[in-house]
C-alpha cells in the first residue's frame, strides 16, 4: 500500500509531500518511520547532521491528532512528519 | 458566562498581525483586565546574525493545538476567559510580529497565568518550524522539542 507523507521542518528540503509504500496487509506508524529512514539514507538532500535520529525524534499526524507507533494506517491516508516543534 | 475563544494561522503575505484586533476580541464590560503577549522576530540567535524567519505550520492540527490550550486556560482559570492566539505563516523580517496572544478577564492575576501558559504551551505543543534566514545567506532549521504524550500540566 502507499501513503503520502505531508513533510514539514527539516523534511522541507525533500520536498512538500513524500510517497512512501509500505508492506500490504496491516501497516502502522513503526512501518513509515522504517520506509521513511530508507528512503533517506542514501539521499543527500536531507541536509541535517543526523538524519536517523530526526525521524527518531520525530512524531506522526493526522489533521486532528499525534498518532502513536502502533497506530494502522489506511490506504491513500494523509498522515504529517512532525519534527521537534519551535513555534511562538 | 463562557468567554469567547478566537484562533487562528494567518499567512503574512496577505495580512500583518495585530495587537489591537486581539484588544478588540478580549474586550468585554467583565474585564477587570486585559493582557497581551506578542512575539517578535529577534535580529541574532545563538551567535548569528538573523536577517529574518520563515514559518511553517502544519495548519489544521496547529489550530486544533490552540482550541486545546485555550480551553485549559480556562478550565484552570476561570470559563469567562476571552481568549485571542494568532500564529504568523511565511517569511517575516526583524522586528515581524510571530505571534499574538490576547486574554480578557476579571482580574489581574488570572490574565497573567494564562497568557504565560498559552505561550509555553505553544512553543512545546504546537506543529510548527522556523527557517531562519542569516546575514551570511545561509538558511537553517532551528532545534525545537520533541514531542511527547505528556501535556504540561498548568501551574495553578
Amino acid at each position: 500500500m502507499n501513503i503520502k507523507l505531508q513533510l514539514f521542518g527539516a523534511f522541507r528540503t525533500l520536498g512538500e509531500e513524500l510517497e512512501l509504500s509500505l508492506p500490504d496487509g496491516s501497516a502502522t506508524v513503526a512501518d513509515i518511520r522504517s520506509a521513511l529512514i530508507e528512503e533517506i539514507r542514501d539521499s543527500n538532500m536531507l541536509t541535517v547532521p543526523d538524519k536517523e535520529g530526526l525521524v527518531a525524534s520525530s512524531r506522526f499526524a493526522t489533521e486532528e491528532e499525534l498518532l502513536t507507533d502502533d497506530y494502522t494506517v489506511r490506504d491513500k491516508e494523509v498522515i504529517a512528519i512532525i519534527p521537534p516543534v519551535a513555534g511562538g | 458566562m463562557e468567554g469567547n475563544i478566537y484562533t487562528d494561522i494567518w499567512n503574512v503575505e496577505d495580512k500583518t498581525l495585530s495587537v489591537q484586533d486581539g484588544l478588540d476580541f478580549v474586550a468585554g464590560s467583565g474585564n477587570g483586565a486585559e493582557n497581551i503577549f506578542v512575539g517578535t522576530v529577534r535580529d541574532n540567535n545563538q551567535g548569528r546574525k538573523v536577517i529574518g524567519i520563515s514559518y511553517d505550520v502544519f495548519e489544521p492540527l496547529a489550530k486544533q493545538s490552540f482550541i486545546d490550550i485555550c480551553r485549559e486556560a480556562q478550565n484552570s482559570w476561570g470559563k469567562s476567559l476571552n481568549l485571542y492566539v494568532v500564529h504568523a505563516k511565511g517569511r517575516l523580517n526583524i522586528g515581524g510580529i510571530s505571534i499574538v496572544i490576547a486574554v480578557g478577564s476579571p482580574h489581574r492575576d488570572e490574565s497573567f497565568k494564562a497568557c504565560r501558559y498559552i505561550i509555553e504551551q505553544i512553543k512545546h505543543r504546537s506543529p510548527i518550524w522556523k527557517l531562519e534566514h542569516y546575514i551570511d545567506g545561509d538558511s537553517e532549521w532551528t532545534k525545537g522539542c520533541e514531542l511527547c504524550d505528556g501535556v504540561y500540566k498548568a501551574e495553578q
